[in-house]
């Protein structure tokens, strides 16, 4: 059975994550943080437009905040989310990629590769 | 603009409609030109071609039922026209159902003065996707420009919450309408609404108890010696007639304790007869029982499945026109032990809560004006219904360039009593700001907009209000059954489960199984959108199909290539869905036939007969095993069964609303039957694996090498395992193996191919070519005479070329096209 | 025998054909002569003549020294010339003897790529390619190099990687080096040197081109070739100035030639790169065990590929064994914290689910993606303690499931086509068996001989059906050989006698 049920992935896309908020908040709060949340996507404000999880930035959309406040409402989601939430985001954004030259032995990429048979880059 | 804002909402029922008005604080019923809030859902089309709806029209149901119609709700949804005689037209369910919201739409405007352009209509909860968008359409075709749909216990409870003081803990909302049942559990908390779970019965209503009662009706004239048969199209005109009396009989004894069934001047096979018989309140009791105790086996199930014992429940609403019956609401209370709630009108809640929650979703029934823009331009977010006391408010300037008189530098939201104001907010670096604002419970909240430069003079701000009501909302409306996509193997991709948030939007990659050329005419690449709870997708309902046809691709797609399906619903639970196909950077949006699918009699009748013989087989096979629970659930079968067949007959006479019933019915009998299979093969499974393990081992011991010795010793360990495990593909996985290695030990057995050759001879009768298979039996005779083990290998090998292998699968996947 | 009388007629049908040309040419000269433009139509006619009489004399050099196809490629191919290219390949007989409308086909693709991509020559071209109702090596390549052309690099990688599955006898040599250099070509730009100097110098595939890069990326890589010795200053200089496109490859010669020589093959040192700096630092949660594991797991996480399958990737070079172990056992501390903390949190929210159930969830969440880890990493499944650590124990089961599942389904599908006899063309036919081959690869090498005796039976049964069918019913030679020798090599490593004998037998099979 392929059967996916509807969930989160657990640590990228934790509902405290999307909606900024800590495991122990309430129910209230979810509420609040939710209906301000999408009223700033609704007015494309950039400042919501993405949440800091372990795994890094990640794009906020009206669906995920929606699907973050229905989780939350339920207790028996919650619970599940909590654990996953015991690990606080990172507060600052992550360093910048390494840079390009932290790469193996062996000559870079060869960008002409095409071209030095006449053809044209895929 | 008026200042107070006005919400509507309708509850399009199989039997009554309703509409009800909402100004943010009171909660108010539209009555018709007959002066009631009830209108019936019955539509007439006369000879002339003139359309009446409501009482006007009901008078007409029993005198000229060819051009009179109700109950067409149940066929929504389907491809099934309704034809009037007289005006020789033929109308859609949905078409019938606009000439009612019409109807309502009109009470509206006579009453408030306003023709409403927005409004929720409420729908059963079970209401599955072809029948919700035969619900929107309905709606465009009133003359609606925004519709949302509101599941009819949602809208009850949203309504009872709204008058009941006192609400917390956990309630159910019994909603028993003409020809639906539903049953929801919910939970408020914090002045929100949660729907916990729901279940129903698609086809349970106080229509049941009608038949119930004329079907008593019937048998009561038999014993005069007049037989009428419901399933005869030349009785049908008899029939409605019993019917009309039946309900009518059926609502006088809500206060009387006895009633008469009168038709008269009945037609029953070219004599008249006039029937004339009286119902007492506990023959009526008795006959509607079996339907009564159906809904409430189903509230049960419903609880046991949100863990809700006994007596934890604070209420029950009830709603809809048969629980007005008090056998209805004495038998629910006393068994499912919890007090009714009083004082609310199960006619009429649900269209007082559909305009509730027309506020929650912020939909003013007046039509949008055009008004000139008094100041700078502010799009406003802000909840227009909210059980939070102090909820946000976020604002984002439109133009931010212009004169810097008239460019707000800060803003400030102040409520209309002047008993609150927020501080002077400086707008940030996007012209943006947010705010938290304070309301006074249960009450609209009348906020101004005021806006100051970077002068600190005042500059006008367009919106200069807005308003916010506080009390009970609804939490995002939930999925009644859950959608996915059927794939080739025959499992559901599970795209949003029941209960998910709306509105909900999803992708998955898929994976197609054939290529298909561009240009290919007949080439297609199906994608079924299915919708049930079932894991098997041959079990769920095809709501619709997304198809990828060789003519509109622009490049020939490979097999497996990549599709990216996104399915979105709105809140109302309208579907589409896309399909990108990256490779070629191509995007499919047509959904094809949202239909629900046409029950033909004949069809179903034969479906039946097939039931019953899986039913005989796996009935014996069950007794033989003495599987109590397989017997059991065997029974619920054949008991489903025997409904089916009842309402295939009444199909056959015309009812084709009996005949989706019996469709319906089908495919859960369909699930069951599975789940008895399930537990049939598992034992047989186990067996096999018992008979290969004693069989093997010797081999193995005798003639296996020692690294085949040591492999067996862990794949019977593995096969342990999985029988302990009730593990069947792991189980097979691990016999297969085990097989292999016995048989290459076997192979090693000096008589081995003798074995296998007579093995074979004498499956000979099922070879593909009988005439060569002998010949080949007669020379492996000859083989084994002259002890030639070689030509024996040979023309053994020869001969399983000739036997035929399993059957292919069917494929029940509703031919999906992708994996 | 009467393969030489069939080449006899054809031939001599040909010869009439030219006849009639040659007629049709006279013709025309009487015809025009009437006409005051006698000047004209005797020019033409003299045209006509020398084209006529100029294909024999190219067919004669091809069929000496098989050079129309090289010349073919340096002028009227890479000037772009779809059409034409695709029309005058017929006279590259030697090159494309096995396969002349593979030929044709290729010749336009190869054309389509020397031009900027042009969405009409490119569907006139993919019309040819389905008109071909036999199946070569050619089709394959061409629809490759079309969905290269197309931009669909994947695409073409996957089709052109499948050339190496085509049984040689059947696939033209031009055809293999097409897919070949445009291979090498996709890795050198992509830095995948590992792929250039392993197809770079495959004998019967290598060109001038591939070997060029080849031996510059070994040279600065201090890598061995296969067959050969690290290259020299002047070998290095000799392969550059055969091949094409010397002055976009002179920066790589002058990269290789200062680079130091390496005589002795030695494995190259292991790569080093710098690791991707963690988000959550796992050493900040070493007080609490539940915070620490899922750091753990995070930085992990936060290293999976973009796209499944990729190679070479940083995870699958620093999550080694040890690590996963690490990884695991840090789960196994969690637990009973997590499970107290589960406890507490039940009876605030007062939930149905109970705190062993959640947790129990939780579990295998954790164990699918240890699993998908361990499969993006390469990790065997040998390599997980499933007796000491019962989360190593359930991810291997998931990793497990997850291998055999993918080689079940795909060998299950390739037995239900057969069955229906649904045909797919024989890009995809290729394309479809080289997937599910590299799927039973992956669990193979994942899973170790335990996985590989238990998936044998199935496959073999399932691959040899579609084998049978493809040279039986669809005489696709060219495919079907190499599927028996591949399940020949199974069964020998499986020691399965049955199955051994069978494909003997097969492989021996002549058309």
């Amino acid at each position: 059975m392929s059967q996916k049920s509807d969930e989160f992935e657990p640590l990228g896309d934790n509902p405290f994550h999307v909606l900024g908020l800590r495991p122990d908040c309430t129910r209230v709060d979810v509420e609040r943080e939710g209906q301000k949340l999408l009223g700033m996507l609704g007015l494309k404000l950039k400042s919501a437009a993405t949440y800091m999880s372990p795994l890094g930035p990640r794009a906020r959309t009206e669906d995920k905040v929606r699907a973050a406040m229905a989780a939350l409402r339920d207790h028996e989601k919650r619970l599940g989310h909590e654990f996953w939430a015991s690990l606080p985001p990172p507060a600052t954004p992550p360093k910048p990629p390494p840079a390009p030259e932290t790469r193996g032995p062996g000559p870079a990429p060869l960008a002409e590769a095409f071209a030095a048979l006449g053809w044209r880059r895929s | 603009m008026t200042s107070a804002p006005l919400y509507v909402g309708i509850d399009l029922g199989t039997t009554n409609s309703t509409a009800a008005v909402f100004d943010g604080e009171k909660v108010a019923l539209v009555r018709n030109a007959q002066g009631s809030p009830i209108t019936p859902s019955v539509v007439r089309i006369d000879a002339r071609g003139n359309v009446s709806v409501g009482a006007r029209a009901r008078r007409f149901l029993d005198s000229d039922a060819d051009n009179t119609r109700s109950e067409f709700k149940r066929l929504m949804g389907t491809a099934q026209a309704i034809r009037f005689a007289a005006a020789g037209v033929e109308r859609r369910p949905e078409e019938l159902a606009a000439e009612v919201l019409r109807s309502l739409r009109a009470d509206v405007r006579d009453q408030i003065g306003v023709l409403p352009a927005r409004a929720v209509i409420s729908v059963p909860a079970l209401f599955e996707l072809p029948q919700t968008s035969a619900t929107s359409e309905a709606a465009r075709l009133a003359g609606f420009e925004r519709v949302e749909l509101l599941q009819e216990p949602i809208a009850s409870a949203l309504a009872a919450g709204w008058t009941v003081e006192d609400q917390g803990g956990a309630w159910l909302v019994y909603d028993l309408g003409g020809g639906t049942f539903d049953v929801s559990l919910l939970e408020t908390r914090d002045g929100l609404l949660r729907v916990v779970g729901h279940d129903g019965d698609n086809f349970l209503g106080g229509r049941d108890f009608d038949w119930a009662i004329v079907d008593w009706a019937i048998a009561q004239a038999a014993r005069d010696g007049v037989v009428i048969t419901r399933a005869d199209p030349a009785h049908a005109a008899a029939v409605r007639k019993i019917k009309l009396a039946a309900e009518e009989a059926k609502i006088e004894l809500s206060r009387a304790e006895s009633a008469s069934i009168t038709a008269p001047g009945l037609t029953v096979g070219g004599t008249d007869y006039d029937l004339d018989v009286t119902l007492d309140r506990e023959t009526l009791e008795r006959l509607c029982a079996p339907a009564i105790d159906r809904s409430i086996a189903v509230c049960r199930r419903l609880l046991q499945a949100h863990g809700v014992a006994e007596g934890g429940l604070t209420r029950v609403v009830l709603v809809g026109g048969p629980s007005v019956m008090p056998v209805v609401r004495r038998l629910v209370s006393e068994q499912l032990s919890v007090p009714p709630a009083e004082g609310l009108d199960p006619m009429t809640l649900v269209a007082q809560g559909a305009a509730i929650f027309a506020a929650t979703a912020g939909l003013e029934a007046r039509p949008a004006a055009i008004e000139p823009v008094r100041g700078a331009k502010v799009w406003l977010q802000y909840p227009a219904m909210s059980s939070d006391l102090t909820p946000h408010v976020v604002g984002r300037l439109v133009e931010r360039t212009g004169p810097v008189n008239s460019v707000p530098t800060e803003v400030q939201l102040g409520r209309s009593d002047g008993l609150w104001d927020s501080p002077w907010t400086p707008l940030d670096e996007e012209g943006a700001f947010v705010l938290p604002v304070s309301l006074v419970p249960r009450k609209p909240n009348v906020f101004r907009l005021a806006g100051k430069n970077i002068q600190g003079n005042a500059v006008a701000l367009d919106p200069p209000t807005l308003t916010i009501v506080q009390g009970l909302t609804i939490s995002d409306p939930p999925l009644s059954r859950t959608i996915g996509v059927a794939l080739a193997s025959n499992d559901v991709r599970v795209y949003f489960e029941r209960g998910a948030p709306l509105p909900a939007r999803r992708t998955f990659t898929l994976h197609t199984v054939d290529s298909v050329a561009r240009g290919a005419e007949k080439a297609v690449i199906k994608i079924p959108i299915v919708q049930g709870e079932y894991e098997q997708a041959h079990l769920c309902r095809l709501v619709g199909a997304l198809e990828i046809g060789g003519k509109e691709l622009k490049q020939t797609l490979a097999s497996g290539a990549e599709v990216e399906l996104t399915i979105e619903l709105d809140r109302g639970g309208r579907m589409s869905a896309r399909a990108l196909i990256p490779a070629i950077g191509q995007v499919f949006e047509s959904v094809a036939h949202l239909l629900v699918p046409e029950a033909d009699p004949e069809v179903l009748e034969s479906t039946v007969t097939a039931t019953r013989g899986r039913l005989g087989e796996l009935r014996t096979d069950a007794f033989r095993r003495q599987a109590r629970d397989s017997i059991e659930r065997l029974t619920q079968v054949e008991s489903a069964l025997d409904d089916v067949g009842r309402d295939i007959a009444a199909a056959r006479g015309g009812d084709a609303d009996a005949a989706q019933k019996a469709r319906r019915a089908l495919i859960e009998v369909d699930a069951l039957i599975e789940g008895v299979e399930l537990d049939r093969r598992w034992p047989e499974l186990d067996r096999e694996a018992r008979e290969a393990l004693i069989w093997t081992t010797g081999w193995v011991q005798d003639y296996g090498q020692p690294h085949e010795q040591t492999l067996y010793q862990e794949t019977a360990k593995a096969v342990e395992k999985a029988r302990q495990g009730r593990d069947p593909l792991e189980l097979q996985r691990q016999l297969r193996l085990l097989r292999r290695l016995g048989s290459s030990a076997y192979g090693r057995h000096p008589e081995a191919w003798k074995h296998r050759f007579e093995d074979a001879a004498a499956d000979v009768g099922n070879a593909t070519d009988v005439a060569r298979a002998q010949a080949l039996v007669k020379e492996g005779r000859e083989a084994l005479a002259k002890g030639d083990n070689e030509a024996l290998r040979r023309v053994t090998q020869k001969l399983w070329q000739l036997l035929p292998s399993a059957p292919e699968d069917r494929r029940k996947g509703h031919e999906s096209g992708v994996r | 025998m009467s393969s030489r009388i069939d080449a006899a007629l054809v031939l001599a049908r040909r010869a009439l054909s030219k006849v009639a040309a040659l007629v049709a040419a006279a013709f025309a000269v009487r015809v025009l002569a009437v006409e005051p433009t006698y000047a004209v139509a005797s020019a033409l006619a003299y045209l006509i003549l020398l084209v006529a009489l100029g294909g024999w004399l190219v067919a004669l050099l091809d069929l000496i020294g098989g050079i129309v196809w090289p010349v073919l490629r340096r002028t009227v191919i890479a000037a772009g010339l779809v059409r034409a290219s695709y029309w005058l390949s017929l006279l590259a007989r030697a090159s494309w003897e096995r396969d002349r409308e593979g030929g044709k086909l290729v010749a336009a693709a190869l054309a389509l790529l020397h031009r900027p991509h042009d969405a009409a020559l490119a569907t006139w071209l993919e019309g040819k390619i389905h008109a071909n109702a036999k199946t070569g090596l050619g089709g394959i390549v061409a629809t490759g190099l079309l969905a290269a052309s197309r931009g669909d690099s994947d695409g073409a990688r996957d089709i052109l990687a499948g050339a190496d599955a085509f049984d040689p006898d059947f696939a033209p040599a031009a055809a293999r080096r097409a897919a070949n250099d445009w291979l090498v070509a996709d890795a050198a730009s992509r830095g995948d040197w590992i792929t250039v100097i392993r197809r770079g110098v495959l004998p019967g595939q290598a060109t001038a081109y591939t070997r060029f890069l080849a031996r510059a990326a070994a040279r600065i890589r201090g890598e061995a070739l296969p067959g050969e010795p690290n290259p020299t200053d002047f070998g290095l200089w000799i392969s550059w100035l055969l091949a094409p496109g010397r002055k976009v490859m002179r920066p790589l010669l002058v990269e290789a030639r200062a680079a130091p020589r390496v005589l002795h093959q030695r494995k190259p040192p292991p790569p080093q790169p710098a690791m991707t700096v963690p988000l959550v630092d796992p050493a900040a949660h070493a007080d609490d065990p539940v915070a620490h594991a899922q750091a753990l797991h995070a930085t992990w996480l936060a290293l999976r590929p973009k796209t499944p399958g990729q190679a070479g990737t940083e995870l699958e070079q620093r999550l080694s064994a040890t690590r996963m172990q690490e990884l695991c056992r840090a789960w196994e501390e969690a637990w009973p914290h997590a499970e107290r903390r589960m406890r507490q949190r039940v009876a605030v929210l007062t939930t149905q689910t109970r705190a062993e159930e959640a947790l129990a969830g939780i579990r295998r969440a954790v164990a699918r993606e240890l699993a998908e880890l361990a499969r993006a990493a390469r990790l065997p499944l040998a390599t997980f303690e499933v007796e000491v650590l019962p989360t190593a124990a359930l991810a291997a089961e998931e990793l497990r499931a997850e291998l055999l599942t993918g080689v079940e389904t795909g060998s299950e599908e390739l037995r239900a086509r057969t069955a229906a006899d649904r045909r797919l063309p024989p890009a995809e036919e290729s394309r479809a068996w080289n997937q599910f081959r590299r799927r039973y690869e992956e669990a193979v090498l994942l899973g170790g001989m335990p996985l590989r005796y238990l998936l044998f039976p199935q496959v073999h049964r399932d691959v040899c059906g579609y084998a049978v069918w493809l040279w039986n019913d669809r005489k696709e030679y060219g495919l079907s050989g190499p599927m028996f020798r591949w399940l020949l090599a199974e069964a020998e490593a499986v020691g399965d006698v049955e199955a051994i004998e069978l494909q003997r037998k097969n492989v021996g099979a002549k058309r």
